[in-house]
């Protein structure tokens, strides 16, 4: 079995903190990363790709990493799921979903039902049979297409809007629940490793009228409870055999990866004020395309 | 909100199914499930706990949904 030093586990925690909200996917760097630097990191994808969370100390860490990026979510709007969860209960209380805040909180539910479903019954599958470096590199390029196809039919919806009387932009509550529960569906792509929750469900945003700034956070907050869920249902595995003798390095990579998730949300909600999606679309492809190239002729 | 009886019972019948399914997710290890379940495995004897929450979770916010489009009782006039 083998074992997960404090460097491979806050270099880990590092770039699961950042890639798992920046829009160019966690999952598809998590592979991608380890087998690149080779040795014993390589061995870590091996059992990315063929483990589960009760066998595996890797798979155990990834699921702490998870909750400490989800609390780092929490962290950053507080203020938000406070109104939100109220919202919930105020509306089966009225029986009536009359605010802004109550249809968010009906939103974002209604968006997580589908890949809540699909993840459960899907994630073991596509992670067996796609989380391979060449097969995630092939993925992390489509995430670019995916990102720059977004920005192209964004400008272009607007250039066809933007007539004698510009349409003024949606709002996130503006969003109806049938638009809500297809961004939901786009999230099940992310279960491919290379392809980015964050930006393919801003891109369903975009595509539906939201400005980036709205986008971005209706993704953050659908990213919470997924990636919450996802990694507390799992956390008894980190008290199991798997996880014996590396607490420490768990430890010390959660932090890390909680850290570096809220400066990555912080950065992010200010950047996508007056940015775009493009630069990260420019790096998936570069960095995807090398990945392809790097693996194709190491395999050879 | 709206009444909505078709609503209302599908969210109903779909809440009592997803309330058996996790029932036997709870009751049944991984090789003694239905083939057609997702999770069926014929060499794991654990049980699959998350799909069971995951289908209870759902089975609540259908039974919720199906509260809300219900219809009002309507107050006594005298």
């Amino acid at each position: 079995m083998q074992e997960l030093s404090y460097l491979q586990a806050i270099i880990i925690g590092a770039l699961q903190g950042v890639t798992e909200l920046f829009p160019i996917s966690s999952l598809g760097h998590s592979v991608l990363v380890p087998a690149l630097i080779g040795g014993s990191w390589k061995h870590l994808v091996t059992e990315n790709a063929s483990g589960d969370s009760t066998t595996s100390p890797y798979l155990s860490f990834v699921v702490a990493l998870h909750v400490a990026t989800a609390v780092a979510l929490l962290v950053f709007y507080r203020a938000d799921w406070v109104r939100i969860i109220g919202g919930f209960f105020t509306s089966i209380r009225d029986r009536e979903i009359a605010t802004p805040t109550q249809r968010l909180a009906w939103l974002i539910v209604l968006a997580t039902i589908p890949v809540g479903i699909t993840g459960l019954v899907l994630e073991h599958t596509f992670r067996t049979l796609f989380a391979k470096p060449l097969a995630a590199a092939v993925f992390l390029t489509i995430n670019g297409l995916i990102l720059l196809g977004g920005e192209r039919l964004r400008r272009s919806s607007e250039r066809r809007t933007a007539g004698p009387v510009a349409t003024k932009q949606r709002t996130l509550e503006s969003l109806a629940y049938k638009e809500a529960a297809i961004i939901g569906l786009f999230q099940t792509f992310a279960l491919l490793a290379g392809i980015s929750r964050s930006g393919i469900t801003m891109v369903a945003g975009l595509l539906r009228g939201l400005d980036h700034e709205d986008a971005a956070k209706f993704s953050f907050l659908l990213a919470t409870p997924v990636i919450l869920a996802a990694g507390l249902l799992k956390i008894p595995s980190l008290t199991g055999p798997a996880a014996a003798g590396i607490h420490g390095p768990i430890l010390a990579g959660t932090i890390t990866a909680g850290v570096a998730a809220y400066a990555s949300v912080r950065f992010l909600t200010r950047y996508f004020t007056s940015r775009t999606l493009t630069p990260f679309a420019i790096y998936s492809l570069v960095f995807g395309a090398a990945c392809i190239i790097w693996f194709s002729t190491a395999g050879a | 909100m709206k009444t909505n009886k078709g609503l209302m019972a599908v969210l109903v019948v779909a809440g009592l199914l997803l309330v058996v399914v996790s029932g036997v997710y709870f009751a049944e290890p991984a090789r003694s499930l239905p083939a057609f379940f997702p999770g069926h495995d014929s060499t794991l004897s654990r049980h699959h706990t998350t799909h069971a929450v995951v289908a209870l979770v759902v089975a609540a916010l259908c039974f919720v949904g199906a509260w809300m489009v219900s219809p009002r009782p309507t107050p006594r006039t005298s």
